[in-house]
């Protein structure tokens, strides 16, 4: 079972390395205009990247996509966090939908 | 100055909850699968304190219960982990003034759930240091705790989806992704890179999509970017 612990070690190295070089050797360097643009675009098409195939793809398949009870849970959390702002409120708005939705369907 | 270190603390621990109410149940059913998987009680930990990340836990549990070599389990990990480079990365402008032992705290415990909210709060000038690290001890912590729980004690919440637990982290990612929505740019970066991410899941690479979504559609937005700063010069 030593094989875990080789899995322990390299998976610390693997993960640690990527979430703490950029921002020890990036912060505070003057970067040009568009590299910053960039950045300041990296939050919104991250999030979407992880976002999507959860709502998407919740069934295993993209031709289903109608079916599956995220894509309407979404709606609810969408509509109060546009309206309201409050991040616990679609958070709440979200969970109430789909424990709904799996009541009911 | 204490009562305002408290205050900042208090603020951290409350932007945590929503990501508290997704992660608790996916920690406990994490210990459950290690200790099925035949994994040790400090295996199990190991891996939340150090690796710290749900999905490559998963991964690395059922490869090694597939009796999978170390080298193959650890490039997995490292594939599925490589988005945090980009998040680390768009961080980084924001924390000149930090100190190196602050930077190391942010980025080490970095998580999605945690990134997207620095990010929504260091783009709003909120750079509150206490608050942002206690947001991420907060998780690590609970991450670690409800890990050894589900190894002891079994998945507490067998159906966590009966509470709409299993959608509090979708919730929370369409709240924190629509305050960026008001630019064309990041309209276009979120599509683009939503886009990409499903294409990569429905060609069965998906430990990639969210990285390369995160790279495909920022590098998308920047034109946009670039044509709306021309038309305005005009």
């Amino acid at each position: 079972m030593s094989e875990i612990w080789v899995v322990v070690i390299g998976g610390t190295l693997v993960t640690f390395l990527p979430r703490i070089a950029p921002i020890l050797f990036l912060s505070g360097r003057k970067m040009p205009r568009l590299v910053e643009r960039w950045l300041s675009l990296v939050a919104p098409a991250i999030l979407s990247a992880l976002l999507f195939p959860e709502l998407l793809l919740s069934s295993g398949s993209l031709a289903a996509f109608y079916e599956q009870r995220y894509v309407y849970a979404a709606l609810p959390a969408f509509l109060v966090a546009w309206k309201s702002k409050s991040l616990f409120g679609a958070v709440a708005a979200g969970m109430a939908s789909a424990a709904l939705l799996r009541l009911l369907f | 100055m204490r009562s305002e270190l408290w205050a900042s603390a208090r603020k951290g621990l409350r932007w945590s909850v929503p990501v508290l109410l997704g992660f608790a149940p996916i920690g406990m059913a994490y210990g459950l699968l290690s200790r099925q998987a035949g994994m040790g009680v400090w295996h199990t930990l190991s891996l939340s304190l150090f690796i710290f990340a749900g999905s490559s836990q998963f991964v690395a549990v059922s490869m090694l219960q597939n009796g999978m070599g170390a080298a193959a389990v650890v490039g997995s990990i490292f594939i599925v982990n490589f988005r945090h480079v980009l998040m680390s990365a768009s961080l980084s402008p924001y924390l000149a003034p930090w100190r190196t032992w602050q930077r190391v705290a942010l980025g080490g415990m970095l998580c999605d759930e945690a990134y997207a909210l620095h990010s929504l709060h260091f783009a709003s000038g909120d750079t509150d240091i206490t608050a942002a690290i206690t947001l991420n001890a907060s998780i690590y912590v609970v991450w670690a705790a409800t890990g050894a729980a589900g190894y002891y004690l079994g998945a507490l919440i067998n159906r966590p989806e009966v509470f709409g637990l299993d959608f509090a982290l979708p919730a929370m990612f369409i709240a924190l992704l629509l305050p960026y929505c008001v630019k064309r740019s990041a309209v276009l970066a979120a599509l683009c890179g939503g886009a990409v991410s499903v294409a990569l899941h429905v060609a069965g690479v998906g430990g990639w999509a969210a990285f390369i979504g995160g790279l495909a559609g920022a590098t998308a937005g920047v034109f946009v970017g670039e044509q709306e700063t021309e038309a305005e010069t005009r």
